[in-house]
């Protein structure tokens, strides 16, 4: 981390109005506090202002924005920082901050060891960030449904993990095609609590109210493509053109058309599927070559399967495969035949004769 | 480093002489015939101050004049009721220009701490995968701390990942014998201190897996094995 990043960061707690007043009197125990005392706390906002100000500075020196942005500055690698106090409780902070391993297995964030101290300094910075969402506001304007909730996915900063055209991370699904793949009602269930639906999952409960519920679910099922389709295929182009990798390629026209949302990450993990045959799943797509010949493979891509029943009087299966065959352009399904491909145990080219 | 591992080869050495006349050595190569892959860079995508433009794809490392391939691993079991010597406790991996040093190494009988060296001046992260894909640990390493030591995983084959840095990968191969060879850049390998008899050696590599050759080992003599790689 260059100390060009310093100065964004210290802008910011500026901009949050803490740093003016720190050279006045603060609270009574501030003085053990500021030596570092353990179980000393900030006694008065000035102080909060100080926690803060050392939380910025652990952000600096851990480098934390090689993988996170906060402002307009930082990596691609994790979530945006900005509005995490909108989304995640203390106490989950707290755990995460501990050993991100142990709340979501696997993760890259790494265990950066911080004392309790520094947990504090964190919180106490990251908290400052946050700002705060006028949803009653939002809800009572004169806006359409929809129009209601782009404002509310703008405000809950959902671009922090979601990816929308060319905008956005691909920490969670990306949800440019989301209206087209998921019905209205899935949306509700889903927005309204994620881990009852998926347990563990690691897509923040942000405590939506019915109102907001509705109408992030009326926007989201208003994103059903692209306004702007040659950004994605400037995209996948350049990896198969410049990079020289139709994996690569395949693998980008996968995350966004957002396959990962119903087949799981690297296909790994199907989604549930109440009622639909065999086994209430959407199906894993790891090993599936070994399954399907690639004419088959290819047909299901192109036009879609809509799954059976397990019991034909049961409802319908709330998920089906769409048709992608309208929407992918030049390459896109070759590469797309070629990253499913991969999805399988690696088979070794060189061998050992 | 380097020095660890010319002291873990003295422990061979000694082994062997102790035992005399008792053991023999296997010589080899290990290498591509004509057909081998090409030499692969990898994009380094931030930190370009300190990564450079691209980093060399370290899974294929070959020779071009004689096809031999570096960093494959020569080893062979002890024979039954025997106690390895132990090797070194601690197995150094540094991280110089957002590469791994070494890219592949052994953790050889006694070895417990992993340490990791940061001369980077910046922060990667040590992401520790044991045999099964699975997280061990995943330690950050900002760019003030330059040197972390943690426990090794009780692992066969251990891969090290950062996160920061995509490209960055490397290997340690847990063995409960300290003695072993890792192929040098021409493929070549030297084996000392095995029993006279058929013994079976064995070899690991990063991109091909693993397999065994059997070689009659005569005492105070040096017999050849050769692994040639093809598809
Ligand atoms: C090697 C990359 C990396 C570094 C360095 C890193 N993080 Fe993370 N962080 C991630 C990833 C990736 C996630 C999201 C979890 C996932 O997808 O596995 C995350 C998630 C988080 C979250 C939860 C975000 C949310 O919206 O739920 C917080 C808070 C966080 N990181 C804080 C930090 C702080 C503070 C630092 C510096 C001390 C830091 N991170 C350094 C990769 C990183
Ligand atoms: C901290 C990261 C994070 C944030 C912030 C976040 N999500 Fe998610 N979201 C995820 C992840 C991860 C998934 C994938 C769920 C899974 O597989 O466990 C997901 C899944 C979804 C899905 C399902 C997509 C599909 O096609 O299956 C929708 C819809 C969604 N999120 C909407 C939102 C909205 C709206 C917001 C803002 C209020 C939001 N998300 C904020 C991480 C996040
Ligand atoms: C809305 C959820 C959903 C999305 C998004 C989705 N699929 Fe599917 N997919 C399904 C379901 C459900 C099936 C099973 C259909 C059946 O039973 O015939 C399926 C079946 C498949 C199959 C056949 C697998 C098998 O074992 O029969 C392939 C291949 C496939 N999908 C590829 C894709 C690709 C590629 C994408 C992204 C471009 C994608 N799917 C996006 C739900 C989805
Ligand atoms: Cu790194």
């Amino acid at each position: 981390m260059t100390h060009h990043k310093l100065l964004p960061l210290l802008s910011l707690i500026v901009a949050a109005g803490c740093t003016g007043e720190l050279s006045q009197t603060a609270g009574a125990g501030a003085a053990d506090w500021f030596a570092g005392a353990p179980g000393a706390t900030p006694a008065s906002p000035h102080m909060e202002a100080v926690l803060a100000f050392r939380g910025s500075r652990i952000v600096v020196e851990k480098s934390c924005l090689s993988c996170h942005t906060i402002g307009d500055q930082g990596g691609t690698v994790g979530p945006i920082l900005d509005q995490l106090f909108n989304r995640r409780s203390e106490e989950w902070l707290r755990r995460w901050l501990k050993n991100p391993n142990d709340v979501k297995p696997g993760t890259k964030m790494p265990n950066f060891e911080f004392s309790p101290a520094e947990v504090d300094e964190l919180l106490g910075f990251m908290a400052r960030l946050r700002k705060d969402i006028p949803r009653d506001e939002i809800l009572a304007s004169e806006a359409t449904l929809a129009e209601k909730g782009q404002r509310l996915f703008a405000a809950y900063d959902c671009l922090a993990c979601h990816r929308i055209g060319s905008e956005g991370r691909f920490i969670g699904v990306d949800l440019t095609w989301v209206g087209l793949r998921k019905q209205e009602a899935w949306e509700q269930t889903w927005l309204h609590d994620p881990e009852a639906w998926k347990p563990g999952t690691f897509m923040p409960n942000v405590g939506l109210s019915g109102g907001e519920t509705e109408a992030l679910s009326a926007y989201l099922h208003t994103l059903q493509g692209e306004e702007n389709e040659a950004s994605r295929r400037w995209e996948t182009r350049t990896l198969f053109y410049l990079g020289g990798s139709a994996q690569a390629a395949g693998e980008m026209v996968f995350k966004r058309f957002g396959c990962w949302g119903c087949h799981g990450l690297q296909g790994k993990a199907g989604d549930k599927n109440p009622n639909a045959a065999p086994a209430e799943r959407v199906p894993d797509l790891w090993g599936v070559k070994n399954r399907l010949d690639e004419a088959a493979i290819r047909r299901t891509i192109r036009e879609g399967a809509i799954p059976g029943r397990l019991n034909p009087s049961g409802p319908a299966p709330p998920f089906s495969c769409p048709s992608w065959g309208t929407h992918l352009a030049g390459r896109e399904l070759d590469n797309l035949i070629t990253y499913i491909n991969t999805l399988a145990p690696k088979e070794r080219v060189w061998k050992f004769q | 480093m380097r020095r660890r591992q010319i002291l873990g080869l003295a422990v061979m050495l000694m082994a062997a002489t102790a035992r005399g006349q008792e053991t023999g050595v296997v010589e080899g190569f290990v290498g591509f015939g004509d057909n081998f892959p090409p030499p692969k860079k990898l994009t380094v995508t931030k930190d370009h101050v300190v990564c450079g433009r691209s980093v060399p794809d370290e899974e294929f490392v070959i020779d071009p004049a004689s096809h031999g391939l570096a960093n494959a691993v020569i080893f062979w079991a002890l024979p039954e009721g025997e106690q390895a010597p132990a090797g070194p406790p601690t197995v150094v991996l540094a991280q110089e220009g957002c590469r791994y040093e070494p890219h592949v190494q052994v953790a050889g009988a006694g070895a417990g701490t992993l340490q990791v060296l940061n001369n980077d001046g910046i922060l990667h992260n040590v992401h520790v995968y044991d045999d099964d894909g699975n997280t061990f640990f995943n330690f950050a390493q900002p760019g003030f701390k330059k040197q972390i030591d943690k426990d090794l995983p009780d692992s066969r084959i251990i891969n090290v990942q950062c996160d920061v840095h995509d490209w960055m990968s490397a290997w340690i191969i847990s063995l409960p014998n300290s003695r072993y060879a890792i192929t040098d850049a021409q493929g070549r390998f030297r084996l000392e201190g095995l029993a006279p008899g058929s013994q079976q050696v064995r070899i690991w590599h990063e991109g091909l897996g693993s397999s065994s050759k059997a070689v009659t080992v005569v005492a105070g003599q040096v017999a050849t094995l050769d692994f040639v790689i093809g598809k």
